[in-house]
């Protein structure tokens, strides 16, 4: 009987979880969102992820980088959400993630265009990556001709960028032998 | 490299998706649920003991532990296959009458998870026997179980849905203004406050930095931001956060403007701020 008084004093302590949505606290890592629109492909999240839930793969049939997060592997840890460099992809409050039948709900795929190199035309990276370096050279009150300098080695592929290096190291050696 | 196994073809013929749905629908009682611990590091076992405590309680939505598979409608798997605990697996599997319902808890039971590669493992529980539910997490949290226990039951519906995004316009939204006119001031600040508070608080610090330094009328006039740094710190009620605002203005914001303007060390010692 002292256990119902007892009872009767403090209030219930069951949530009423599946009709009223359970509040979690500040800072409780749930399900990383992925903001596509912010997406640049650049591949950081995917090489410090240490269950290799996020992949990103390069399509060159169809000329798209795609991009993978498959939520089934995912261990909520935050180091993508530590290194996205535009605050793609971030650990929200979302905790609700339970599907039946296909595993495949659990994923989310994001493709992006890749762009061919000027010189030898493979694909290298994708548009947004290189966009997106451009925009921000541009914006960081340099010389011109310092960002003409910067900019010259964008448009081509890094083998063909070294293959450059070379010949104009070569040149200018030769001329400084003469 | 898992040694296959095919379900029987009796159970086979016995589980499938309408026969589980008529199952449903005819049923009218509690449902019991039998948890297997196939190899997994605990986490998710206590977590599914938190279920079961008051505070979560699922037997108000009708599901209760039991110690035998023979009685149990669900069976709930944790953790990765390991080869000691597949057999007892596959014998609690045909051991559970039918229509059997499987959920696999946690992200080694889904697919693996973090010892997906490792010589160990032998797969996610859907490699061996087949999984009606998915519960990602790891551990997940109690309120993600209960609600897969309850979308299993149709209680609720699913939320998640397979997404592709394909339309791609080749650029992000760049928005180039910066404090100084130079956005590499920007990138110093965010790399000092990461450097000194971690990623999480670091982003905090970053913007409460910007977003005062964004009311200022002339960012160089060295005065004026002082006062508006020191004003800050007076106000902020964190002293962690008002320790690092005065490292980023000594460290990052002087010596901008010394190399801007070149303003020596007298110059440079007046607008110090000094800790407390």
């Amino acid at each position: 009987m002292k256990i119902l008084e007892f009872a009767k004093k403090e209030k219930m302590v069951t949530n009423n979880f599946p009709v009223v949505p359970y509040e979690v606290t500040d800072g409780f890592r749930g399900k990383p969102e992925y903001d596509y629109e912010k997406c640049l492909g650049c591949g950081a999240c995917v090489t410090v992820c240490p269950p290799n839930a996020l992949s990103l793969k390069k399509d060159e049939e169809r000329g798209v980088s795609v991009w993978k997060i498959d939520y089934n592997r995912c261990i909520f840890c935050g180091r993508c959400d530590e290194v996205c460099p535009t605050g793609a992809i971030t650990l929200s409050k979302e905790y609700v993630m339970c599907v039946l039948f296909d595993k495949e709900d659990l994923t989310v795929t994001g493709e992006m265009k890749l762009k061919r190199c000027e010189k030898c035309n493979s694909y290298y990276s994708t548009e947004r990556l290189v966009n997106y370096v451009s925009d921000k050279l541009a914006s960081t009150g340099w010389d011109k001709s310092m960002i003409e300098e910067k900019t010259k080695h964008l448009n081509i592929c890094p083998v063909c960028r070294r293959e450059e290096a070379i010949d104009n190291y070569v040149n200018q050696m030769t001329k400084r032998g003469k | 490299m898992a040694p296959l196994y095919t379900v029987p073809e009796n159970i086979q013929k016995e589980n499938t998706v309408e026969k589980k749905l008529a199952h449903l629908e005819k049923i009218k009682r509690t449902f019991f649920v039998y948890r297997v611990d196939a190899g997994s590091c605990n986490g998710c076992d206590i977590e599914i003991f938190a279920v079961i405590t008051p505070l979560w309680d699922p037997e108000r939505l009708g599901f209760k532990l039991v110690a035998s598979p023979r009685h149990a409608d669900i069976l709930v798997c944790t953790g990765s296959v390991t080869r000691d605990m597949r057999y007892p697996l596959l014998r609690a599997y045909e051991a559970m009458p039918d229509p059997k319902i499987v959920a696999a808890v946690g992200a080694c039971g889904c697919s693996g998870g973090i010892f997906h590669d490792s010589y160990g493992n032998w797969g996610g529980i859907d490699s061996h026997i087949p999984v009606d539910l998915y519960v990602p997490g790891c551990p997940p949290h109690p309120a993600t179980i209960l609600q897969g226990f309850a979308i299993a039951l149709g209680l609720i519906d699913q939320k998640l849905k397979k997404t592709v995004y394909d339309n791609d316009d080749g650029r992000v939204p760049f928005d180039g203004k910066s404090i100084l006119n130079n956005i590499l001031f920007e990138r110093d600040i965010y790399m000092e406050s990461k450097s000194l508070m971690g990623y999480i608080h670091g982003r905090v610090l970053f913007k409460k930095y910007c977003g005062a330094m964004q009311t200022v009328r002339n960012a160089e006039d060295v005065a004026e931001v002082t006062e508006l740094i020191r004003h800050l710190i007076g106000q902020e009620e964190d002293p962690r956060y008002a320790e690092c605002l005065r490292v980023l203005h000594n460290n990052v914001y002087m010596q901008w403007l010394d190399k801007m303007m070149r303003m020596g060390d007298d110059g440079k010692n007046r607008y110090l701020i000094k800790g407390a």
